[in-house]
């Protein structure tokens, strides 16, 4: 069993191709059908040291065959940082402040518009607090990132990494009872 | 009597579109799904109905009806969110972000947020291949070189004698593929061919090489793919058909080792 979790540990950790993590059924493949125990005692052991295992849902296949009807849904396991980084932290990371604001305004604003909205709607609001060419920028950054996804009619929603890693719940009730 | 009613479809098709960019407005959140009154809408629809005689009028007609329902789909999706936790009306929003200071929404993101953990590592497979990948890089002088005299090569045909001789294609590949196209005809006479009871075999990489062989058979247009309640159906053509250049896509289909069996 330890063999197999140090397994799960190698899966979820590397990065192998454009996304982190590991799909459910790769992991079926390599860990064997008691994948999710596995994975469970892999986020006992993780939890010690702040981080955990989680599980989120890509439905957007961007080349979905003729029908966008035929939306399959896949289930991606990942590791994220259980707690909450400081400020100071998030900077030793390589976040730029204005960059995590940018990012928090775009997220809660395309909520506010049920999950999408227009490119130049959130240039808009950005470019108030941090300038035209910066918002250009980092909406572009963003998108190459995974936190949002920018589709042909040139409208935004939330990527994969942003449902990934944000409690979106925490996000809108912090702003509003601000 | 007959140019009152010529005006009338004129004016009917115009109102028409008017909806439907109304449509469109919402869907793209330009405006707030319940400034659309559907009911008058739909009596805009009703009242030119008996007008339309072609099926160009039909279409426009279907296209109304079609919009009009995802902006229901909207307004419904709208009261769901109102109601849920997740609400806050934009212009609050906006208004928000006026007041709060750049470093304030930071912290409030921070509070919410858990970066994923991600490792990227090296292995004695990745540096063989880098080594070997340095050892062929031409110098950027002579990449340079060949950079521009592909930039001044003038596209030409070439026949497929030639094609063969520097090894682009093959005879037997081409026998291979006109072999499962004509397999694909035949099967056709006798329904319709599934794509995954077609390219199935006992072995996998058998399995693999049909699926590989078939999809050249639709990128050169010998074979249509078509999706129909949730099947891969293949349509087989009397002669190839050159693809209308209305943006060339790839349709990506997985071959799980594990599905298959």
């Amino acid at each position: 069993m330890s063999e197999k979790i140090k397994k799960a540990a190698q899966l979820l950790f590397f990065k192998r191709g454009k996304m982190p993590g590991a799909k459910e059924w790769e992991l079926k493949i390599k860990l064997g059908k008691n994948y999710k125990e596995i994975l469970k005692q892999l986020n006992e052991i993780i939890n010690e040291i702040g981080l955990e295992v989680k599980k989120i849902e890509e439905n957007r296949l961007k080349d979905s065959i003729i029908n966008s009807s035929n939306q399959k849904i896949e289930t991606r396991y990942l590791i994220t940082l259980k707690e909450n980084l400081s400020l100071t932290e998030a900077k030793t990371c390589g976040w730029r402040i204005d960059n995590l604001a940018g990012l928090a305004m775009i997220i809660s604003y395309v909520i506010s518009k049920q999950g999408k909205s227009s490119r130049s709607d959130i240039e808009k609001l950005l470019s108030q607090k941090l300038g035209k060419w910066k918002s250009i920028n980092i909406i572009d950054a963003f998108i190459r990132s995974g936190y949002l996804y920018e589709d042909d009619k040139e409208m935004i929603s939330l990527g994969w990494r942003t449902l990934a890693e944000v409690d979106i719940k925490t996000l809108m009730k912090l702003l509003v009872e601000d | 009597m007959s140019s009152k009613k010529r005006l009338s479809v004129h004016t009917g098709r115009k109102e028409l579109k008017n909806v439907i960019k109304t449509c469109e407005d919402v869907l793209n959140r330009k405006f707030n799904p319940f400034l659309l009154d559907v009911s008058f809408s739909l009596e805009v629809l009703r009242k030119y109905f008996p007008l339309w005689k072609n099926w160009k009028d039909y279409c426009l007609d279907v296209n109304a009806i079609n919009k009009l329902s995802m902006v229901i789909n909207l307004q419904d999706s709208q009261l769901k969110l109102e109601s849920s936790s997740f609400y806050i009306n934009s212009e609050f929003l906006v208004e928000k972000f006026r007041r709060l200071s750049i470093e304030k929404i930071a912290k409030i993101f921070l509070k919410s947020w858990h970066p994923t953990i991600e490792l990227e590592g090296i292995n004695p497979k990745i540096l063989k291949d880098a080594i070997s990948y340095w050892r062929n890089l031409l110098p950027i002088k002579e990449r340079w070189r060949m950079q521009k005299l592909v930039d001044f090569l003038e596209p030409n045909y070439k026949r497929v004698e030639e094609l063969e001789k520097i090894g682009i294609i093959s005879k037997e590949f081409i026998k291979e593929l006109e072999a499962l196209w004509k397999e694909i005809i035949e099967r056709n006479k006798t329904g319709k061919v599934d794509y995954w009871n077609f390219i199935r075999c006992k072995e996998y990489s058998k399995t693999v090489e049909r699926a590989y062989l078939t999809s050249f058979l639709i990128t050169y247009g010998y074979v249509d793919l078509l999706e129909k309640s949730g099947k891969l159906f293949l349509i087989p053509k009397e002669k190839q058909e050159t693809r209308k250049n209305n943006g060339f896509f790839s349709i990506p289909i997985s071959i799980e080792r594990e599905k298959l069996q």
